[in-house]
């Protein structure tokens, strides 16, 4: 896939977008970037964000720029399903959303440095970026819980939510699950997404766990 | 008063709406304090969702790292075609394969290329670790640097022919010397270096022991050295005699002969000359 493509495969979700993200994964220039930027924090990162705590989907990601590059592209492609207009991503080009990735890996490290070691950032960051100083630094306990409450919604609703929200379409999904038509799909992931409404609002605790 | 629901949310974050509906739905997000809060309850019960995307990211990212090693592996040790054959070969798969036409052009390229360094070194032996070659190497031409003085019968004649390097004028003087005579030794050491450069080596060979054969002799050292060039010359190099001449020379540190000798002893010895010759 070539660079200028990847927005627009991001933007269109399903596979596509999976496929996008394989691309911008490998780009070496992204990497390289967020690595000399993060380099003269390395003493402090090492010290308080250890390759033990560098922790993406439930999976440990011991380089800290590759770290903070999965959680800003993780951020990035929330921006580009996001309905809400003042939250969703406006770049247009390759160049855009690469800065994007590569401001944003910088600013989570700054912003997850100064909670954790309690001091002041020595760069500083928009007041904008205020949300995304919440990293994902997960431990595998909540993906337990996770997928403990998804497997009681009804066969099948874990990975059709996990397809929608990663921007199948219906008539993908309805592919992919042998369902008849994009319309079965639909209703499906309602019900589903009703379920886990349901399922939650019954136990607020956990979803206060799954922040 | 509620004018929503929970469906309209749903619709309305899952981007299904039509833009007039979603300005709609906007503007009574900004009035309506329930339907924010309610709102804001879809949205966390979907941050609980953002952990699978997250867990399905990391999985595309593993993917990729695991083919990223694959392929640095691959560009960091390629099977050289070397590789491939001698693989092949021990696998007695070498003519089985599809891609038979390139085993079997790489082979007869390793052939002829066996083949070729094979010539090409006997003909570098030939050149520079035959008997012959290593003889023409280390022997240097006697220039005729004096004699010992002393007056006697044709000695001088001989001397003059074999400054001129007129050889075959030179030996039946140096011949005819008579062992009374003073200058036999000397007329035998070059008499000696005459028959070296004539190629007659047995005679040389008999003309130094003249030399040797007295004590104290100023010319013994060189006239040593060359016997053992004539000896090379005459292909003694297997005698006894000659390895044991030889390794005196090269073992005595005042012997001027004696980096020669151990230089010489070293060609004799060569990897190239047990394979070759």
């Amino acid at each position: 896939m070539k660079n200028s493509e990847i927005l627009q495969a991001l933007k269109a979700g399903g596979a596509l977008r999976e496929e996008a993200l394989a691309t911008l994964f490998v780009d070496d220039a992204i990497r390289e970037n967020i690595r000399n930027r993060l380099k003269k924090y390395k003493k402090r990162i090492d010290q308080y964000i250890p390759p033990s705590d560098r922790v993406f989907g439930g999976r440990r990601v011991d380089n800290a720029a590759d770290f903070f590059m999965l959680e800003a592209v993780f951020k990035l492609d929330k921006k580009l399903r996001d309905v809400r207009k003042d939250k969703q991503f406006r770049g247009e080009t390759y160049p855009e959303m690469a800065g994007f990735i590569v401001q944003t890996a910088v600013f989570l490290c700054i912003g997850e440095l100064r909670k954790r070691s309690k001091e002041e950032a020595s760069e500083s960051i928009p007041d904008d970026m205020a949300e995304y100083f919440e990293t994902g630094l997960l431990n595998a306990e909540k993906y337990t819980v996770l997928h403990g409450l998804l497997d009681q919604l009804g066969k099948g609703c874990k990975e059709i939510l996990l397809m929608f929200y990663g921007g199948f379409k219906y008539e993908e999904i309805a592919k992919n699950m042998g369902l008849k038509s994009a319309d079965g799909a639909k209703t499906q992931k309602h019900r589903c997404y009703q379920s886990l409404l349901t399922h939650l609002e019954r136990k607020p605790s956990i979803t206060e766990f799954l922040k | 008063m509620e004018n929503w629901t929970e469906e309209q949310i749903e619709r309305y974050l899952d981007g299904e709406m039509t833009p007039p509906e979603q300005d709609t739905f906007e503007a009574q997000l900004n009035q309506n304090p329930d339907l924010r809060h309610a709102l804001d309850n879809h949205l966390e019960v979907r941050s609980a969702l953002d952990l699978l995307l997250r867990e399905k990211m990391a999985e595309i990212y593993s993917d990729t790292q695991l083919s990223s090693v694959k392929a640095s592996q691959q560009r960091i040790a390629p099977e050289s075609w070397l590789q491939i054959f001698w693989k092949k070969l021990r696998t007695f798969n070498l003519f089985s394969s599809a891609e038979q036409p390139r085993y079997v052009v790489s082979g007869l390229a390793l052939a002829s290329f066996c083949l070729i360094a094979w010539f090409g070194l006997a003909r570098y032996t030939q050149s520079y670790f035959t008997d012959s070659a290593l003889l023409h190497a280390a022997y240097v031409p006697q220039n005729a640097v004096g004699t010992l003085g002393g007056e006697t019968t044709g000695f001088d004649a001989g001397f003059k022919a074999f400054n001129k390097k007129d050889y075959a004028a030179a030996i039946p003087i140096f011949e005819a010397i008579p062992a009374t005579d003073l200058k036999y030794p000397e007329a035998g050491f070059y008499l000696g270096h005459a028959y070296l450069a004539t190629g007659k080596y047995e005679a040389a060979i008999a003309a130094f022991d003249r030399v040797l054969s007295v004590q104290n002799s100023p010319f013994a050292q060189n006239a040593a050295w060359n016997q053992i060039l004539a000896m090379l010359g005459a292909g003694k190099t297997q005698d006894a005699d000659f390895k044991k001449r030889l390794q005196q020379i090269a073992d005595n540190p005042n012997n001027g002969y004696a980096k020669d000798a151990q230089i010489l002893q070293r060609q004799l010895h060569h990897w190239l000359r047990r394979i070759f010759l």
